[in-house]
């Protein structure tokens, strides 16, 4: 296999990770994987699912006794591994959590459905998707609106990353923090369909866009080009170094192979005849904790927008007088927006939400695609309309808040 | 990393040869300046009172020279003969001469002199004085102080090219209530020694180091934009600061303001800035960061000129045009220097006492000067550094020092509020010699520094996982040491001048001028009683606003009042007076309507040697 003694890059320590003479990692064996299935409510391993580990020069299965094994997943002081398993072909897939040195897996879900892509949470909670419909940590729902989901990865600033598709048949990344606030798109870009994200060393988030790898980097607002290997990449990458990754491709006769790609020397190395979901063995540092603020008891949130009326996408922003609120049962209600285009409203927590901004004439002038919700006593503050994540919020009291404090409640579903 | 701690290592040994600071201090290097001929290196050591003379070609501090209590900047004449550091606590500029290294003469300036520089012809020195903001001018001739030129608030960083000096504040300038900040570079034309020019950094609050180019048609100057007049409700996508640099000069056309930081990845608190001789590149510190940014100046200038110049300054993706690389140093950088040909970039780390050395070239340390100091870290130094570490806001944002200008205040009012927006707007205080003042907060909603500076910041402020266990335990202890400076009004002997006797009797009385009773509870000296000047209660006194949750506020020290305005809980009052004119109509702030101009200003005089 021609494995070499590879540097370990900023994101992982030299301790208790790869040995000089090798790499460690664990990944998932299969002949097939289709990464979009689970859109479709199907499994994204039709031929079967095994976990391998691979520590230097030995490998073994991670999870032995498992019908199929996936979505592994190395805690950050490298010992153990969260995985996706069903014990018997007919089970559900459910979380679990294993030793890297073995031993029986520990049972984290009993999911009444399928049960995937657990990640750690720097809080020792761990965080998963629950059939494709919701991302879940320990059963309690973190998302409140219609769509797929799924878990991709833990940021280093403590959100939580991953892809959906909110009825567009087309999926996009978005963040959220670890107790279900601030839901948004990693950028505004809309790019092609995006997916199987994943974190590096030097924060960049590394995805496929369409059929290709592309990158996310803290300096722009739009996805950019990454040097990817010939053929196909399909499913995660996993980083071993700076410019080194793990990447699985598909090669001409549909089989999936794992091979270590140096984008610098534009060289492939094959480490594995079939598999995907590389995930390297290590030590790293923990991404921060996220210090929730919510309180439990409540049922809504305020939503504070500064001006409605700028968009990073044409709008006649001019044209705005009122904001409208729905839930999908219907409008919650309707409020003036301010002279500087703020609003400020009350809207009830964990329900879907949509926005909707219209003119004096009450003719709609701007209307959100997608539903997004807010958490009980979440407080919630935008710069404009769909402004990306890139604007800055100008530093000026909004005229809504030199006029009252009090938010407009739209708590209920109006009657027509 | 490795290669780093060798090389510190190395250094530290280096140093055992060396002079010793004085024992017991960290040298905290804040300033920096080359001799003309490129091979000494001055350090101001604002925790040694003392210069370190770091001979360049050994990487070793040859001397130390004594100036006065806490010294802030430096300057070094054109022929290279005499250097002058400004002493900030002891309102004093040390003259030394270069050759011998010995001070030759001790000069008086305005209140907390921080920046200075000498001009072309050597003969005149313009110094910043940060608490009275002003310039003062001293003819080196006689070294006398010839004039005293109004600058903005909080006047701390020079710079000089050809007869311009440029001269910026760390305070913003004072403005109406909940209003966007103003500062200000005050331009000073040396030939006339007058200011010439105020332009407006409009939404800026603290502005640092400043510095022209060679040719003097660019400027470049570190500032940071506050978001404090939209709640705090999330740290993401820049909502509490806009690190960033105000561009000027000829090449610019005006005053442009550029953004230093990125979507996820903040340039926190810039304060140094150097531009390269060819004017190439320009180099900034990020003192919350403990990085170096270093900008392609071609490029700076064309964002400087886009038709969209005046939008960009809020667009989180624009200094992906000009900024090239991030270069990690040590904890708290501030002062930067280049040498003369520009291969060498110099960079004051405050607390690791070292200096490092970056190679231009290849935009990579190459060296780390140890300035030697404890050689232990101490739990308050510990704390010292998380204080300045911007580390533990979400995204690296902020730290306590953003909103604490050098363990300070910042001169701004916030939306803090957790539960709600628009409420309980809050005035950021002073937090010197605060350790017996508790509870903490306006409304004393905090029983002491655990609680005001732990979970409360993380979850509210932070938003991101903060001080914890033994590192919340040392943030307390420096919190708890930070000292008192000087009070500027206050004879050394504690006599009070006559003014100040009869604004004490004010304070103290316990009649109306028709020799009424006053209540006890409505004296100034029953509230405002004791050591602190605060009998840590609460208390309605009718300053409460319709968007306060609660009419009773936490008494507040005085202690060094005159320093921090504006003043009531939510900086409402822009002056010590307006408390009394403007907020107390019905005499519940204590009894102050039956006083003339003249005695509230006597009332004044008193309050100020609090």
């Amino acid at each position: 296999m021609g494995f070499a003694a590879l540097a370990l890059g900023a994101a992982f320590s030299a301790t208790g990770g790869n040995s000089e003479a090798g790499l460690n990692y664990v990944f998932t064996e299969t002949t097939r994987y289709e990464p979009k299935a689970w859109l479709e409510g199907r499994d994204r391993f039709p031929s079967g699912a095994t976990l391998k580990l691979v520590l230097g020069e030995t490998r073994r299965a991670l999870a032995p006794g498992f019908s199929a094994s996936a979505d592994a997943a190395v805690s950050d002081d490298g010992s153990r591994v969260l995985f996706a398993g069903k014990q018997t072909p007919s089970d559900h897939w459910q979380v679990w959590e294993i030793d890297i040195r073995g031993g029986p897996a520990r049972p984290i879900t009993h999911c009444d459905a399928d049960c995937i892509r657990p990640l750690y949470l720097p809080t020792n909670e761990i965080v998963y998707t629950r059939d494709s419909s919701s991302i879940e940590i320990a059963g309690k729902p973190l998302t409140f609106a219609p769509g797929r989901y799924l878990t991709d990865d833990v940021l280093r600033d403590g959100r939580i990353l991953f892809e959906a598709d909110r009825g567009t048949q087309r999926r996009e990344l978005f963040t959220v923090y670890p107790d279900g606030s601030g839901v948004e798109a990693l950028r505004c870009d809309h790019g092609s369909d995006r997916g199987e994200a994943r974190q590096i060393g030097s924060g960049d988030s590394i995805f496929h866009s369409g059929n290709r790898l592309a990158r996310f980097t803290s300096a722009s607002a739009v996805e950019t080009e990454v040097a990817q290997p010939e053929g196909t990449v399909i499913g995660p990458i996993a980083e071993v170094s700076p410019g080194v990754w793990l990447v699985s491709l598909r090669g001409r006769a549909g089989h999936l192979g794992l091979f270590r790609w140096n984008a610098a020397q534009r060289q492939t190395v094959p480490l594995e005849a079939s598999g995907v979901q590389p995930v390297i063995v290590a030590t790293r540092t923990p991404p921060r904790q996220f210090p929730s603020a919510l309180v439990a008891s409540r049922t809504a949130g305020n939503l504070l927008c500064l001006n409605s009326r700028i968009s990073r996408t044409p709008m006649d922003g001019a044209a705005v007088r009122t904001v409208r609120v729905y839930a999908p049962e219907g409008r919650l209600g309707e409020t003036t927006v301010e002279s500087d285009g703020s609003f400020y409203i009350q809207v009830p927590a964990d329900r879907p939400l949509r926005i909707e901004l219209a003119d004096a004439a009450g003719q709609t002038v701007r209307a959100e695609q997608g539903w997004f919700w807010m958490r009980p006593s979440e407080q919630r503050v935008c710069v404009g309309c769909h402004t990306g994540p890139e604007r800055a919020p100008e530093n000026r009291v909004p005229a809504i808040l030199l006029k009252t404090i009090v938010p407009v409640k739209m708590l209920e579903v109006q009657q027509p | 990393m490795k290669r780093g701690g060798i090389l510190v290592g190395l250094l530290a040994a280096l140093l055992l040869g060396q002079p010793a600071p004085d024992g017991g201090r960290y040298p905290s290097p804040v300033d920096l300046a080359l001799s003309p001929d490129g091979a000494r290196l001055y350090v101001v050591c604002e925790g040694t009172d003392e210069v370190a003379v770091v001979d360049l070609a050994t990487s070793s501090v040859i001397r130390r020279v004594g100036v006065g209590h806490v010294p802030r900047g430096i300057a070094v004449s054109a022929d290279g003969k005499w250097i002058y550091v400004t002493n900030a606590w002891a309102d004093t500029v040390t003259e030394i001469d270069a050759r011998s290294l010995a001070a030759t003469r001790t000069l008086s300036t305005g209140f907390e002199p921080s920046g200075l520089t000498v001009d072309a012809r050597g003969q005149v020195l313009y110094v910043a004085n940060r608490i009275s903001n002003d310039v003062s001018v001293i003819d080196l001739r006689t070294g006398s102080e010839i004039k005293r030129l109004a600058a903005g608030r909080g006047a701390s960083y020079v710079a000089a090219s050809g007869s311009r000096i440029y001269v910026t504040h760390i305070y913003p300038n004072l403005g109406k209530f909940r209003t966007e900040s103003e500062s200000e570079i005050t331009e000073i034309d040396a030939d006339r020694q007058v200011v010439d020019a105020r332009p407006r950094l409009h939404n800026v609050a603290g502005t640092f180091h400043v510095a022209l180019s060679r040719d003097g048609r660019l400027g470049i100057a570190a500032q940071l934009r506050p978001k404090n007049l939209i709640p705090l409700a999330h740290v993401a996508h820049g909502w509490a600061f806009g690190d960033s640099l105000a561009v000027f000069g000829a090449d610019v056309g005006g005053v442009v303001q550029l953004p230093l930081d990125e979507l996820e990845r903040y340039f926190s608190l810039p304060f140094g800035v150097a531009i390269a001789p060819d004017k190439s590149k320009a180099y900034l510190t990020a003192s919350g960061s403990g990085e170096v940014a270093i900008l392609d100046l071609k490029r700076l200038v064309a964002a400087s000129r886009a038709p969209e110049r005046d939008a960009l300054v809020n667009d989180l993706s624009v200094s992906g045009r000009y900024v090239l690389a991030r270069v990690p140093v040590g904890r708290n950088p501030r002062s930067i220097v280049l040498s003369n040909d520009g291969a060498r970039l110099y960079v004051a780390n405050r607390l690791d006492d070292t200096i490092s050395v970056m190679d231009t070239a290849a935009n990579r340390i190459v060296a780390t000067i140890g300035l030697g100091g404890l050689p232990i870290v101490t739990p308050q130094r510990r704390g010292e550094r998380l204080f300045y570490s911007s580390n533990f806001s979400f995204q690296g944002q902020f730290g306590c020092a953003n909103c604490h200008l050098d363990s300070t205040f910042d001169g701004l009012q916030w939306d803090l509020e957790p539960d709600g927006f628009g409420v309980d707007i809050v005035d950021n205080r002073s937090i010197e010699d605060v350790a017996n003042t508790a509870p903490f907060k306006w409304n004393g909603g905090n029983p002491d520094l655990f609680t005001e500076c732990g979970p409360r910041t993380e979850r509210f402020f932070f938003r991101s996982q903060g001080f914890r266990d033994a590192d919340l335990a040392d943030l307390i202890t420096y919190v708890a040491s930070i000292p008192l400076r000087p009070n500027r009004y206050r004879a050394a002997t504690g006599e009070l001048t006559p003014a100040q006797e009869r604004g004490k009797a004010i304070f103290e009385r316990e009649r109306r001028k028709d020799g009424s009773s006053i209540p006890e509870e409505n004296r100034c000296s029953f509230c405002h009683s004791g050591k602190y000047h605060t009998n840590q209660k609460l208390a309605d006194v009718g300053t409460g606003k319709p968007t306060d949750r609660s009419p009773l506020i936490d008494t507040p020290h005085l202690t060094n009042v005159a320093l921090s305005a504006p003043y009531l809980h939510d900086g409402s009052a822009k002056t010590l007076e307006e408390i009394w004119t403007v907020f107390n109509p019905k005499d519940t702030h204590g009894v102050s309507n039956d006083l003339a101009k003249d005695e509230l200003n006597d009332l004044i005089e008193y309050l100020k040697t609090l």
